[in-house]
């Protein structure tokens, strides 16, 4: 991905990650669906680049990216002040400001994260958590 | 100059028992609940247009009704309730709180006497006594009640439990579910089982009454299953190219289109519903269709032209035509709404 996508804070980048289950067997391959976005750093700190599986860990539903300031789930008290990960079958909440961390909901783990390698001029997905390729 | 009168709850139990007139007008409607939200859409099908939004209680996640059409039962995950809707009206009747934790998918008996509630927190199916307006049974079960359907003869009820039970407010995943209850609806106690594999998923059944159709878990493509005999007869797999089977998904969302014959079965992560001729014994895959992002339930309508499929991820219902197999519509529900369960009715026209 070019780097010069993510010269604004918080736009999202969507791609599709093929991973190979088996080094050197292609019919091993799994196609996973990603976000990365630049993220404001914590105080004192850069903001950096992050890349996420969009496959909630709960049951496989692609998570939505939630802009908009309201309760989640409908009559809870977790309010977004910054956008979220939100999960339209069941409601898990993920927080990319803490690294895909499970704020609510049935998941019992954060995103799935890939590692990323940022070039001068690109970006780079190296590898995924092993959970995201399934059982 | 004509009078009119309350009719009341008990009126409402009479209508749903006795049914409508044969002759009266109706007016197809499509009733679609909104999951991430606290309301219902009511839909006209002959326009496609939005009706009226009905606030039923905090994440709708079942919805039933009997075969009079005049009513309908909501149960809202949110609060513990179920919503009593006059679908004549579009009005909320009554709303009760008497349930376990998060009620979910529910069904309901033709003459509309029996409610069975899947309480996903609790563990049990509890069966509503809609005459008596109480809970009478409660049926254990493993995993998390989820999914259920009764038979053409209102004699049979089927229970697709989730894989994992909740306790404690969290899901259990050491030992999941995976079976089908069969329940005589006359005892309300379970006579078999039926075992699937994985946890079985959205469930259908065939018009005579014989066949399940199941979705499950680790399965593109549905199982059928003989009922009479208590077995799987067929795994039936989707056809989709070496490519498109790399990409991770579910099949989440199945019906059985009115005259028996066709199954429709949602494919979520590629966005298709894939279509197969059950006549033929194994089914045949007759067609993939597109639908919007995230397709996660459809239903019929009763004279089975039209098939719904909710499009969780974009907010939208795609309505089909089911003979030529095309999208003639898509709906938008609303910005966030999720919508995810829906029933078409024949609602009877209120004349003046």
């Amino acid at each position: 991905m070019p780097r010069r996508a993510f010269g604004k804070l918080w736009r999202i980048v969507l791609f599709t990650a093929r991973c190979e289950v088996s080094r050197g067997d292609p019919s091993s391959e799994i196609l996973l669906e990603g976000v990365a976005l630049r993220l404001p750093g914590k105080q004192g700190e850069k903001p950096k680049i992050t890349a996420f599986c969009l496959i909630c860990p709960h049951e496989i539903c692609n998570v939505k990216w939630e802009t908009e300031p309201r309760p989640f789930p409908p009559g809870e008290s977790l309010r977004a002040d910054s956008p979220l990960f939100v999960c339209p079958c069941h409601f898990s909440v993920f927080d990319p400001r803490a690294g895909g961390a499970r704020l609510k909901g049935p998941a019992t783990r954060g995103l799935y994260r890939f590692w990323i390698e940022v070039g001068k001029r690109n970006v780079k997905i190296l590898a995924v958590e092993e959970a995201a390729l399934g059982s | 100059m004509k009078k009119y009168y309350p009719i009341g709850i008990l009126g409402l139990f009479l209508a749903a028992v006795l049914g409508a007139t044969p002759g009266d007008p109706a007016r197809q409607k499509l009733y679609i609940l909104s999951s991430h939200s606290d309301d219902m859409t009511v839909v006209d099908v002959k326009t496609n247009e939005i009706l009226k939004r009905i606030k039923v209680g905090l994440e709708p996640h079942g919805i039933a009704a009997p075969a009079s059409q005049r009513l309908l039962y909501v149960a809202t995950e949110g609060d513990r309730g179920l919503t009593l809707v006059d679908t004549v009206k579009d009005e909320v009747v009554k709303k009760y709180n008497i349930f376990g934790e998060r009620p979910n998918e529910i069904e309901i008996t033709s003459d509309g006497r029996f409610l069975y509630l899947p309480a996903r927190g609790t563990g049990f199916y509890e069966v509503f006594d809609t005459e008596q307006e109480k809970i009478i049974a409660r049926i254990p079960v493993d995993g998390g009640p989820h999914n259920a359907v009764v038979s053409p003869d209102d004699r049979t009820m089927y229970l697709s439990p989730l894989g994992p039970a909740i306790r404690d407010g969290k899901e259990r995943r050491e030992s999941l579910n995976r079976k089908v209850y069969i329940v005589d609806t006359s005892t309300h106690q379970t006579v078999a089982t039926i075992d699937t594999t994985h946890p079985p998923r959205p469930i259908a059944l065939g018009r005579d009454g014989k066949r399940l159709y199941v979705n499950t878990d680790e399965l593109m493509g549905f199982l059928v299953l003989d009922l009479p005999n208590r077995k799987v007869l067929h795994r039936v797999t989707y056809d989709l190219s070496e490519e498109e089977k790399k990409l991770r998904s579910r099949s989440h969302g199945i019906g059985v289109t009115p005259d028996g014959k066709e199954v429709w079965s949602t494919d979520t992560h590629h966005s298709l519903v894939h279509v197969f001729d059950v006549t033929k014994d194994p089914p045949r895959q007759i067609a993939r269709l597109k639908t919007g992002e995230f397709p996660l339930w459809l239903t019929f309508s009763p004279d089975g032209k039209r098939c719904y499929v909710a499009n969780t991820s974009d907010d939208t219902v795609s309505a089909f035509d089911v003979a030529a197999k095309k999208e003639v519509a898509r709906i938008h529900v609303g910005k966030g709404k999720s919508p995810k369960r829906m029933l078409v009715l024949n609602v009877p026209v209120e004349t003046p």
